[in-house]
């Protein structure tokens, strides 16, 4: 089965802890036990933004007065990062007074737990708040995915296909993106249904889902169109990944409509490293080689090879 | 100079002989965490002591505010407060030549403080 990246973690919440006071870590550390969370103690938020930028935290723990990065610049510093900005805050302080709590809860903090804190309390408010990531982690995904196939929706293949090639701009590489459209799927809608159509795009999406590598990324890219991007594969590969796909549609069995085929139309434009093309114009390649299918006879693949139509020296030459 | 220090002696010893127990003493989780805690009050007497000697506010107002949020989860909620008052009398002083106003929260910290480190070595001789 593709790895679609299962929304629900199954290691502990992983807990990051700022104060300057080790005795505040240890007491915690003692008393959080209870909790199914890994909890992971810093003196400086230097060292803890370091640390969480390299992990996935579900929640922070800061304390304000601190000498060299306070609570508030390590709030702000948490907000300004992407990959962080989404998990909950609690500010644990000796500050008390409301002034406090508002700066705090206007640079983002989700909860503010005064020191001496009762410690039933602060477990109750931590569990709290991890219950708030796991809501926002499945809002996220949910916001990603497409309702019907449950593959990754268009919103995301842009996101992921601006930083595949970006890695590979950066760093070398091969990558292949596959465009996937369903032939004459039009017809299957009028002429059977729209449930049947969408037992059809939902069927498709099943298989495509079996036969990619775990490093493929399956989108559903508009109403009957698919895309596949594969990292790490060069044009011929590609090519054979998407034949067992156009393969085992054709041999598909529809009890709905068992006098009637489904098959699908496949261009694929890859690259084992050496194209110098921008994002944009490789889509485009992988439609027109998408169109070439269609117009050489529907239920074929067509592919084309990014190195010998846009290397570096073509390039150069235009 | 040598008054002084018979005096400051005679303050350091602790006024009453009740030791303090921390109220989590019963809880077998707590037991090492409140074992360390004390022994790091031992420390932090003894750094008050002398920031006390250097009239160094800023040290002893670090030493106040950590206390106060921390002394409670170890079960020492009248070293907590004591911590609290202190730590709010240094708010309302500007100078460290208005130490001496405060002199009484300062002890009344010190003295609890040592009070805990007694009733540790007592319970530990149990």
């Amino acid at each position: 089965m593709t790895d679609l990246q299962t929304p629900i973690e199954d290691s502990k919440p992983l807990v990051v802890l700022v104060d300057d006071s080790v005795v505040i870590h240890r007491l915690l550390t003692t008393r959080l036990r209870s909790e199914s969370i890994e909890l992971v103690c810093f003196e400086s938020g230097e060292k803890a933004l370091e640390f969480a930028q390299d992990h996935s935290p579900a929640l922070f723990l800061l304390d304000i007065e601190m000498p060299g990065m306070d609570g508030y610049t390590m709030l702000r510093r948490i907000k300004d990062e992407p990959s962080l900005r989404e998990v909950p805050i609690i500010m644990l302080s000796g500050l008390s007074s409301a002034d406090d709590k508002v700066v705090a809860f206007d640079l983002g903090a989700n909860d503010f737990i005064t020191k001496p804190f009762e410690i039933a309390e602060l477990r109750a408010r931590i569990r709290a708040a991890l219950r708030l990531h796991s809501l926002l982690q499945m809002l996220s995904q949910r916001a990603q995915v497409d309702g019907l196939t449950g593959l990754w929706n268009r919103a995301h293949f842009d996101e992921h296909w601006r930083s595949e090639t970006s890695r590979i701009s950066r760093h070398g590489g091969e990558l292949s993106l596959a465009l996937l459209d369903l032939d004459n799927f039009k017809s299957i809608n009028d002429t059977y249904g729209h449930p049947a159509g969408d037992e059809v795009l939902a069927a498709l999406a099943k298989l495509m889902g079996k036969t990619i590598r775990r490093s493929d990324l399956a989108c559903r890219y508009g109403g009957e169109e698919f895309a596949i991007i594969m990292p790490e594969t060069g044009p011929t590969e590609a090519s054979a990944v998407c034949e067992r796909i156009r393969e085992g549609l054709e041999a598909m069995r529809w009890p709905r409509h068992p006098e009637r085929e489904v098959t699908v139309s496949i261009g694929i434009a890859g690259s084992a490293g050496n194209a110098a093309i921008d994002p944009g114009k490789w889509i485009v390649q992988a439609d027109k080689q998408l169109y070439a299918a269609k117009h050489g006879g529907r239920n074929r693949l067509s592919v084309i090879n990014l190195d010998e139509t846009h290397g570096p020296r073509l390039a150069d030459a235009g | 100079m040598y008054d002084q220090e018979v005096v400051l002696a005679m303050e350091q010893r602790p006024k009453h002989t009740e030791a303090i127990l921390s109220s989590f003493s019963d809880d077998e989780e707590m037991r090492e965490l409140i074992e360390y805690f004390v022994s790091e009050l031992g420390t932090k007497v003894r750094d008050m002591s002398q920031a006390w000697e250097q009239a160094n506010a800023d040290q002893i107002r670090v030493f106040a505010h950590q206390l106060k949020g921390s002394a409670s989860g170890y079960g020492f909620d009248s070293i907590g407060s004591a911590a609290g008052r202190l730590e709010s009398a240094l708010n309302a002083i500007s100078s460290p030549d208005e130490l001496s106003g405060i002199e009484s929260q300062f002890r009344e910290l010190l003295d609890l403080c040592q009070r805990a480190s007694l009733g540790f070595q007592r319970e530990s001789d149990q």
